[in-house]
């Protein structure tokens, strides 16, 4: 499989604490690659660089080849981001929010209605198009949120935290729906804390603390390694590998 | 009403830091008094200067515009999302708006009384002796404020759409109680429009009582403010909305 | 392509809450309204208290010159409350007659003082009605008040409309907005130009009642509406810059009450620019308003609102100033603070 996305060498410093030190690591087409770290490691700093938020101090980022920053609208169409906190107009319908984030795209008329009718079919909330999220639950939200970031049809999807307080059922609708994405050819950056997700979905993980990358292999190669150190889920290796200590929040 | 003082502390602390509030009480006003005080300063003589005018007219006119900020700071625990812990606390309503009525009573009075030192340093406002019943008036004042904020911001359905156009209605008051220019009219319906503002009464009050030695006017606003305050906490207290707050 | 889009969005936004919308788009207009109303109120007039007993000549004959003389009104005053009467603005000035002598109470300036004293002295000689445009002091004209007042309350209701780039910051859709590939710049164009049509109809409801109402200004309807465009599109630009600078709603609307009324201090809204210090005039260019105001003095004597090339150029630089700091700071917001990864 080819590099679709390569990072080499992006670091970024927040005053005197360096959040992501110097890491470089490779997405390859049709991967679904987990992005796991306790708090603070770094994931979301490198999330937002990655989506062109944030400027690495140091390094590049290329995309099928091709440093983004000298093609970022190019790039920006490839991408497609599911935040980690709902980013959705409260105000407006399920089918208007879709219809909105998917139209800054670039795509227009027909294909347009298309696409949103593609994405909110996709989530299960087709039936309720015409409805206001406020009126929604948790999970609802959740996958309109995810909807709104898939409309367009990225190449590569940042997925930060999708299922952060919803019920399983909801859950295990999303997870379905990763899997159909990345099997129609998406390749999927997906960070989560629960370890089940990351067995359940990723091939490849790639593990963060303190700004660096600790592991970054395919997921059988992680789960084989720290096997015999007498890890036998991912957790146990994540709390084997990062620690068992609180993180507690700098000032 | 043992839950009080720990709020009470809670909004003191939160209305001293929020350097805003501050500003806007304080600091924004000066500037105010200043440019108009300079921008007059030709049309006034050396016995009563402009300067002397506008900080008399432009402390009452200041506090009306806390409205807008005392309304938002009733809302505060829905913003910082923590309503939810209040509601499920044993907190009676009437203690959380007591609390905030007095932490924004006494910094809104406190901010005012600045502003006096203010005039009387730099501006060589002098009170004959009335210092005391031009402080009544601004404390009652204060609480009339406080008041019809909170009112607004925990007992009214439509704030988040009047808390917009608060501010407008606040400076036709201004206009016609003489905050920009002294304002008369022999006509008796302007006459009347200029009688009806609030603003008008407090002014007037406030020179007839260091310039006249006759503090009634004074003494009857700053009677009318308090009740008007006190009734205003009351409807808060008894009309409080958790939809509002939560 | 992509401000059509955020126009759109802002509209389907604002209608979602139908009455919200309603009282959001008709409110400020009877605001400036009463402003409108407000401002022909408490326009300054030289109203002239006496004292004095009706049976002295020179009283007599004095209080009938001054009442036929044009801009002064006359009315009896109290003795009991010379002071006050002058410092509230009852009275411009109170001249007690006693005998063949008069003593003139005033807080007004020297000059204004001396020309009062020259004219009852005049008329005592001789109580023929005289021009006294020196007395009248600082006064505007309506038309210069109006517009004064018009663009200081679009100044603030902008920035209510452009409250939409607040809730954009804080609920995260200005995030994903600046995930996908349209420019900062789309996005504030698109705001300016939602604001730009609100504004523009509160502006143009409120000059049409006025016509309609027969409250004249001096100006004619349609220099009115053509200098609404420059009035609304700066007040629309500085809505949005107030906007992009602030997180929090009520920052935002205070601080915009605040600039919008120093700018109109320091503009010419309140005292005529002739009359004020020579540092502040100088100051005065930085305000949209002090334009605004000579704007009006040229369409007061008929002059249409194209002839004011200067003008309409200065103001024009001052809205691109301000969209430009809009792009600027919306492009440098920080959409993510720092904290430890969840």
């Amino acid at each position: 499989m080819n590099d679709l996305l390569r990072i080499d060498g992006i670091s970024k410093k927040y005053g005197d604490k360096t959040v992501v030190a110097k890491e470089s690591f490779c997405v390859k087409q049709g991967d679904i690659l987990g992005l796991i770290g306790p708090n603070g490691a770094g994931k979301s700093t490198s999330i937002n660089m990655i989506s062109t938020l944030l400027l690495p101090e140091s390094g590049k980022i290329f995309f099928h080849g091709q440093d983004i920053t000298s093609r970022q609208i190019e790039y920006k169409k490839s991408l497609g981001i599911v935040p980690q906190d709902l980013a959705i107009y409260e105000d407006l319908s399920a089918y208007d929010n879709v219809k909105f984030f998917c139209s800054l795209y670039y795509i227009r008329g027909k294909e347009l209605k298309k696409k949103v009718e593609e994405a909110l079919t996709f989530v299960g909330l087709w039936d309720k198009r015409k409805e206001l999220p406020s009126k929604f639950s948790g999970g609802m939200k959740r996958r309109l949120n995810i909807a709104c970031g898939i409309a367009h049809g990225p190449e590569l999807l940042i997925m930060d935290e999708p299922t952060v307080g919803i019920d399983p059922q909801s859950r295990n609708h999303i997870l379905q729906t990763v899997k159909t994405l990345n099997s129609h050819g998406t390749t999927i950056i997906y960070t989560s804390h629960h370890m089940e997700e990351i067995d359940a979905l990723c091939n490849r993980i790639l593990l963060m603390d303190n700004g660096q990358i600790l592991e970054d292999s395919d997921k059988q190669s992680y789960k084989d390694k720290y096997a015999k150190k007498g890890c036998q889920t991912l957790e146990d290796i994540f709390l084997y590998a990062t620690g068992t200590d609180l993180r507690d929040m700098e000032e | 009403m043992k839950n009080f003082m720990p709020i009470l502390q809670l909004e003191m602390k939160r209305r001293s830091k929020d350097f805003f509030i501050i500003f806007y009480n304080i600091i924004f006003p000066a500037i105010i008094i200043l440019l108009l005080g300079y921008l007059t300063s030709k049309s006034y003589g050396t016995e009563f200067t402009s300067y002397e005018y506008y900080s008399i007219v432009m402390i009452p006119f200041c506090l009306l515009m806390a409205i807008i900020s005392i309304a938002y700071a009733a809302q505060d625990e829905k913003r910082l999302k923590t309503a939810y812990r209040f509601m499920t606390a044993p907190i009676a309503e009437a203690e959380l708006v007591l609390a905030k009525s007095f932490s924004c009573t006494i910094m809104l009075t406190i901010c005012s009384l600045i502003i006096l030192g203010i005039a009387k340093l730099f501006f060589h406002l002098s009170f004959h002796g009335s210092f005391g019943f031009v402080a009544i008036l601004v404390f009652s004042e204060s609480i009339a404020v406080t008041g019809i904020g909170l009112c607004l911001g925990l007992a009214c359905k439509n704030f988040f759409i009047i808390k917009n156009f608060l501010n407008l209605p606040i400076m036709i008051f201004g206009f016609l109680g003489g905050v920009f220019s002294p304002v008369s009219s022999l006509n008796p319906v302007l006459s009347s429009i200029i009688n009806s503002t609030p603003l008008t009464w407090i002014n007037r009050g406030i020179i007839y009582s260091i310039y006249g030695s006759d503090h009634t006017i004074l003494l009857v606003t700053s009677g009318m403010s308090f009740l008007l305050g006190i009734a205003a906490i009351l409807f808060a207290i008894k009309f409080f909305k958790r939809e509002e707050f939560f | 392509m992509g401000c059509i889009i955020i126009i759109k969005n802002n509209f389907k936004r604002s209608f979602h809450k139908k009455t919200g919308f309603l009282m959001n788009l008709l409110l400020p207009i009877l605001v400036v309204m009463l402003g409108i109303a407000a401002n022909h109120v408490s326009r300054p007039s030289f109203i002239l208290g006496v004292i004095g007993e009706d049976t002295l000549q020179n009283y007599k004959n004095v209080v009938n010159a001054l009442q036929n003389t044009e801009g002064i009104t006359i009315d009896k005053a109290n003795a009991e409350t010379i002071k006050v009467d002058t410092i509230t603005g009852k009275y411009a000035a109170i001249v007690e007659f006693t005998g063949d002598e008069f003593e003139i109470y005033s807080v007004k300036d020297e000059t204004t003082i001396s020309s009062l004293d020259n004219l009852i002295k005049t008329y005592i000689k001789n109580p023929e009605p005289l021009e006294i445009e020196e007395i009248i002091g600082t006064a505007m004209s309506i038309s210069k008040r109006t517009v004064g007042f018009i663009v200081l309350f679009l100044m603030i209701t902008s920035t209510i409309t452009a409250s939409l780039i607040i809730k954009d910051k804080n609920n995260g859709t200005l995030k994903r907005y600046k995930y996908s590939p349209q420019k900062a710049g789309t996005y504030i164009l698109g705001n300016f130009m939602y604001n730009f049509s609100i504004t523009y109809f509160q502006y143009f409801i409120s000059v049409s009642l006025m016509t309609i109402l027969n409250i004249s200004i001096g100006i004619s309807y349609p220099n009115l509406l053509l200098m609404g465009l420059w009035a609304t599109a700066l007040a629309t630009s500085f809505g949005n810059c107030i906007a992009t600078l602030f997180r929090r709603e009520m920052y935002a609307t205070l601080f915009s009450t605040a600039a919008a009324l120093v700018l109109s201090l320091i503009g010419g809204t309140f005292i005529a620019f002739e009359y004020m210090p020579k540092l502040l005039q100088y100051i005065s260019v930085i305000s949209p308003l002090r334009w605004f105001i000579d704007a009006t003095a040229n369409m007061d004597q008929g002059i249409n609102w194209f002839s004011n090339i200067q003008i309409i150029c200065i103001i024009s630089v001052m809205i691109f100033v301000l969209l430009v700091i809009s792009i600027f700071i919306n492009k440098k917001n920080r959409v993510v603070t720092f904290s430890p990864d969840q």
